[in-house]
């Protein structure tokens, strides 16, 4: 069969009334959708919505209570990704499912063709490998470890892992979410390749601009239901938005630009760090936060963000320069003297430092205040009345949604676990606020509240120090902006005034040359 | 003659009355049964004694003897209130030295419960201690040493470096330089008495450190005493406590003798003065002098040790005269130790 | 609610692992009905019996404490037979080198114990918190290294003999006595420390400031950083605490039982209390019912060994099924958890 009837052959993949239900739980409720050879097809929804759940149906991981795939026609009964594979279905994972230390070319095999037999055609499988990355762009050296690989590059292994098993039906779930801004119109061009050969793709979002670029058509899902399938060229952000939601939301900031600088709150002055392998990360950073005041700091991942955040905030120890609060010297203080000085830090990895996730909900109300009355009493005792009643009014106040303060912070969604934090965070009033992406896999819900509560924070008069690598974020919040590129920051902005091409380059290191 | 007169003894009893029969609790030491050794003899000479008692009775061994096998010093006191508690023995009888303190302590709760203890002495008033004489075993394996030896070096393995151990170390050297002013003896200490892997790595130590003979007083551990003595050419090994080329007959080749200490007999002997009658609390001292009711000397007599060079003698191959002149000199240190001329010297 | 699944999980588990034996059993020629008869005689069948259950459970809730106190932290103390012994060794020679009066010289002694305990629980501690060394194999060195070293201590020739033939020290003074509970029995008044304790550890972990610091420590490493937490002072404290536990095990049990410290006082009490604290999903309440079921199995193997219905090996492999059964859902989370925090290791150092 070749690639033309393949696209003709129309639909690829057909799911009906699929329903899937976990204790306590109905993740999908009767979900239809249709998916055709030579199509992208958008799965969009916010977090919690289903959409996860439903391809993973479709990959073999979950069976559904209730439903019918049919595959090209044909009902089809799918036990387990082993059989998803065989039927020539492929997923690319959010967190990939890649061996760091082995080659790319022994991650296309493993667990595939080593349980075929005892030997491997090395050289096939480079020349298979060749072939698939030149048709599809998929540009990357068989040979190189994947440890050693950017994100990006990893998530081309995943694809062509996919490919190389002779995946048509691909399932892309939220590839975007870990790629730098740069990478993104590269991996939509292999896409369009993809579906150009026929290949048919689900790609699981819940950014509306991207799923408009992309996709062909659009199934929007909201709390397990299907909203309804609509194609891109009759479809605006703002409808989608809705569909996602259930009501209008607003994008635009109400924001009123401070005219003057005010006083310093935080001051970094030559400020160096080094990474967990001792590898210098953050090399002479010098940075004023002032009341009133975002400071925006773009880049691409990796290049020194989270140690310079890190080093600010009590958690490494600076090699170099000093940190100075409300003028005040405070380098090398400890996250606890730091926080009782009026700096709070949301961090980045929600699961890593900002929860204890096995913690109840209450118990993390108090993380980092656990010392304090009334939530102990002295060095003897706590009060689990306290810390009680301080969670359930922060819930309240911050429209967190969950069944109790006893449920553990783990059963949240990505969204409520941020609420938490910003919660606790927030409530200690603090002075400066260092916030390193603060949005990162929230739904559009969760970004505008983190937003409007970082700009409330800002008209109250705290200077802000927000570190994000969604640049559309940046330009949207941020008073200032400046760009850090391999430990150093270059450039300043203001948003008003450039344009994120401009920001883009610096961000890329174009800058640094002719600088 | 003797055992005629007991079965016709029994055969009148059992005609006329069925009364509650004799019960005897033993409590072995640690290291278990199956060490083919101290453990072992402990459990025959009550096996011994209930034999009688039985067939006296008309019941059946089992009905006689109860024992454990503890497996820590922790369970000791466990297994005396055990059977103390529901006074139904005669007689308790505990095997092994670590048993002293933990009796000493426990005996005075049951002051109608009699008690054995067999290598250490237990004060108090209703226990009877039986020690032996080790160091006259010790000597006159030490003798066979001096005799058989080329290198005029010889090693002793023992279990634990306590002064029961030494008294091995300190009688086998003696006596060997009784023979060999000029012998040398190494000791090296396995810190267990069931470990023979550690064992046997020891004797390997000291077999290449030029010693042609063992002496192994570790209980279960120098068992590996006999496996390393196979794998060298011209080396030889000493059992304890039990003729171990009879106990351990896969490594009789190697065995030319062992020093005995009759625990059986000893065992036997203070259940059945329980039994007539004549049982007496206080410390009982079984050496080669100790004439007992079985006929020979209790802990080891010269007619034991030649029995077994002789035993030895067609497995290990000696020359016969070699032989005779051992048992010409085992036979000259015992009058010697009886009448006093020899005296061993213990710390 | 989660109680009654969990108990309902360790009742099934605990009749499989004696299901399992009972086949065992009965392959190698025994009677399954007088083995079964003579263990649950051996632990239940009169208030003796039942004292020497509670006998064995007091050093196993002890131990059991310490592995799950430092369990709580992220750490793995596999060093508990180490500190019993050092705590027990330091006990007894409290017990016979002071004089005091009854009831402050055995006050003296346990804390003795305590202290020695914590000294060896602080070494591993100091070490991982500060150097990284792991403390899985500094724990199990160091425990090594206290056996080892009051074993010489008492051995013949060693500094602390007593002067008989056994490896023992001298009996330690009256006055130092841990009273007996019920005479004629075994059981001391140790049972009753350990119950107080593992309510103590209870309220230590769920209803203080530093209880919870060290919660959160074990849970999640860098999110208690972030929280303001001492990691390192936490981890130390932890194995402090742990040690100081084991550390009074040993001394209540050589104060109570032995009088006077033995090498052979422990049947493995150290390493019973790594199952005792995992049966007990780590919490201390749940370390009582443990080690009262470890410490049944003990005294019912006594029972099975005393009645000569199976040999001692038999009656160590179905106390051995039994443990395996009920740990084992825990044991492969802790696996998973010891790899992944191996590979989290590993990440930072590559």
């Amino acid at each position: 069969m070749n690639e033309r009837e393949r696209s003709v052959r129309g639909e690829a993949v057909r799911m009906e009334g699929i329903v899937k239900r976990f204790p306590g739980v109905t993740a999908n409720a009767g979900i239809d959708l249709s998916l055709n050879y030579g199509e992208v097809h958008g799965l969009l929804g916010e977090n919690g919505a289903g959409k996860t759940v439903l391809m993973s149906v479709l990959y073999g991981l979950y069976r559904p209570s209730e439903g019918q795939i049919y595959l090209e026609g044909n009902p089809v009964s799918i036990d387990s990704p082993a059989v998803a594979i065989r039927a020539g279905i492929g997923m690319v994972h959010q967190h990939f499912m890649l061996v760091p230390r082995l080659t790319v070319a022994d991650n296309m095999v493993v667990g595939w063709e080593t349980s075929r037999g005892p030997f491997l055609d090395r050289k096939r499988i480079r020349k298979r490998i060749k072939e698939l990355s030149e048709q599809y762009g998929l540009e990357v050296d068989p040979d190189s470890a994947v440890e050693e690989l950017s994100v990006g590059e990893q998530q081309r292994v995943e694809i062509l892992k996919a490919l190389y098993r002779g995946a048509e039906v691909l399932i892309l779930d939220e590839p975007t979410a870990t790629l730098p801004e740069q990478e993104v119109e590269a991996f939509f061009t292999t896409i369009r390749a993809m579906r150009d050969e026929g290949k048919a793709m689900v790609f699981i979002t819940h950014k509306l601009r991207e799923a408009l670029t992309i996709c062909d058509r659009v199934t929007v899902l909201r709390k397990g239901e299907k909203v309804g399938t609509v194609p891109t060229t009759d479809a605006t952000e703002a409808q989608l938005a809705e569909m996602m939601v259930g009501r209008e939301v607003v994008f635009e900031v109400q924001r009123d630009r401070v005219a003057s600088e005010g006083r310093p709150l935080l001051q970094v002055e030559g400020l160096s760090a080094v990474d967990d392998r001792n590898v210098p990360a953050v090399e002479g950073v010098d940075l004023t936060v002032h009341d009133h005041e975002i400071l925006g700091v773009a880049g691409v991942q990796g290049n020194g963000q989270t140690e310079l955040v890190e080093a600010i905030c009590g958690l490494r120890s600076a090699v170099q320069g000093h940190v100075m609060l409300n003028g005040e010297a405070v380098t090398g203080s400890s996250p606890r003297k730091m926080a009782e000085a009026g700096l709070v830090h949301i961090p980045e990895d929600r699961h890593r430092r900002g929860l204890v996730l096995n913690f109840s909900v209450a118990e993390n109300a108090i993380l980092g205040r656990q010392y304090e009355a009334p939530f102990a009493i002295g060095h003897v005792g706590q009060s689990k009345r306290a810390i009680a009643g301080y969670a359930r009014e922060l819930v309240e106040r911050f429209s967190v949604v969950v069944p109790g303060v006893r449920t553990p912070a783990r059963a949240l969604s990505g969204g409520n676990q941020q609420r938490v934090i910003l919660a606790r965070e927030l409530d200690r009033k603090p002075k400066v606020i260092v916030a390193a992406q603060p949005t990162r896999g929230l739904d559009v819900a969760g970004i505008e509240f983190v937003w409007e509560q970082l700009l409330a924070m800002r008209r109250e008069g705290a200077g802000i120090l927000l570190v994000s690598m969604d640049l559309d974020e940046l330009m949207t919040l941020a008073d200032r902006l400046v760009v850090m590129y391999q430990g150093k920051l270059v450039g300043e902005h203001r948003p008003g005034e450039t344009d994120k091409q401009q920001i883009g380059l610096l961000m890329l290191g174009g800058a640094v040359e002719t600088s | 003659m003797r055992k005629l007169l007991l079965v016709l003894a029994v055969v009148a009893l059992a005609a006329t009355v069925a009364v509650g029969h004799p019960k005897i609790g033993l409590i072995l030491a640690t290291g278990g049964l199956g060490d083919r050794s101290f453990n072992d003899m402990g459990y025959w000479g009550a096996e011994m004694a209930a034999e009688e008692i039985a067939e006296q009775y008309g019941v059946s061994v089992d009905d006689v003897l109860d024992y454990v096998e503890p497996r820590e010093i922790a369970d000791y006191e466990g297994y005396y209130r055990e059977f103390a508690r529901t006074g139904e023995y005669d007689i308790i009888v505990c095997i092994g030295f670590d048993h002293a303190e933990p009796l000493e302590f426990t005996a005075p709760d049951y002051p109608d419960q009699k008690f054995v203890i067999v290598d250490d002495v237990a004060d108090a008033d209703n226990v009877a201690s039986v020690l032996f004489n080790d160091q006259e075993a010790a000597f006159l394996c030490g003798v066979v040493a001096g005799m058989i030896s080329d290198t005029g070096k010889a090693g002793v393995l023992g279990g634990m470096d306590i002064p029961l151990i030494r008294r091995f170390v300190d009688g086998f050297t003696q006596g060997m330089q009784w023979v060999d002013a000029d012998a040398e003896v190494m000791s090296r200490f396995v810190g267990a008495w069931n470990d023979p892997t550690l064992g046997m790595e020891l004797s390997r130590e000291m077999y290449r450190a030029g010693a042609d003979i063992i002496y192994g007083a570790a209980g279960g551990s120098h068992l590996g005493t006999f496996v390393a003595a196979e794998d060298s050419a011209d080396r030889w090994a000493i059992g304890t406590d039990v003729d171990q080329a009879w106990s351990v007959p896969e490594h009789s080749d190697v065995i030319i003798a062992s020093g005995l200490k009759r625990v059986d007999l000893a065992v036997y002997e203070e259940i059945m003065k329980v039994i007539d009658g004549t049982w007496e609390p206080g410390v009982i001292q079984y050496g080669l002098a100790t004439e007992t009711r079985t006929g020979h000397g209790i802990a080891f007599g010269p007619w034991d040790v030649s029995e077994y060079i002789q035993a030895s003698y067609s497995t290990a191959s000696l020359p016969n005269d070699v032989v005779r002149d051992v048992l010409l000199k085992l036979d000259e240190a015992v009058q010697g130790i009886l009448d006093g001329t020899i005296e061993i010297e213990v710390e | 609610m989660r109680l009654l699944r969990e108990l309902g999980i360790i009742g099934l588990s605990v009749s499989l692992g004696l299901g399992v034996g009972a086949i065992i059993t009965a392959a190698t020629g025994h009677s399954v009905p007088a083995v079964f008869r003579e263990l649950a005689l051996g632990a239940f069948s009169d208030v003796y019996r039942f004292a020497n259950t509670l006998m064995r459970a007091t050093p196993i809730l002890f131990t059991s404490l310490s592995f799950l106190i430092a369990f709580r932290a992220g750490l793995f103390n596999i060093g508990a037979e180490g500190q019993l012994f050092i705590g027990g060794f330091f006990a007894a020679w409290a017990g016979f080198t002071f004089s005091l009066p009854p009831v402050l010289h055995l006050v003296v002694c346990l804390l003795f114990g305590a202290a020695v305990g914590g000294l060896w629980g602080f070494i591993p501690g100091w070490l991982r918190a500060r150097r990284g060394a792991n403390e899985f194999v500094t724990t199990m060195m160091l425990s090594y290294v206290a056996i080892l070293l009051t074993q010489w201590f008492v051995s013949p020739g060693g500094p602390f003999h007593g002067g008989r033939m056994a490896a023992r020290t001298v009996r330690i003074e009256s006055t130092a006595e841990l009273p007996r509970l019920l005479a004629g029995t075994q059981l001391s008044w140790g049972l009753l420390i350990a119950f107080i304790v593992a309510l103590l550890v209870w309220y230590f972990l769920f209803r203080t400031p530093r209880g919870y610091e060290l919660r959160a420590v074990g849970q999640r490493e860098t999110a208690a950083e972030y929280g303001g937490v001492n990691v390192a002072r936490t981890q130390i404290l932890a194995m402090v605490l742990a040690g100081v536990l084991a550390g009074l095990g040993g001394a209540a049990e050589i104060l109570g039982i032995h009088r006077g410290f033995t090498v052979g006082f422990s049947p493995g009490y150290g390493w019973d209390g790594i199952a005792g604290g995992l049966i007990a999903r780590a919490h201390p309440i749940g370390a009582v019912f443990a080690a009262l079921l470890m410490g049944a199995l003990r005294a019912g193997g006594a029972g099975v060994d005393r009645a000569g219905v199976a040999p001692r090996d038999l009656v160590e492999v179905l106390q051995g099924l039994v443990i395996l059964f009920v740990v084992a859902p825990e044991l492969f989370r802790l696996v998973g958890r010891w790899r992944l925090r191996r590979r989290a290791h590993g990440r930072a150092q590559s």
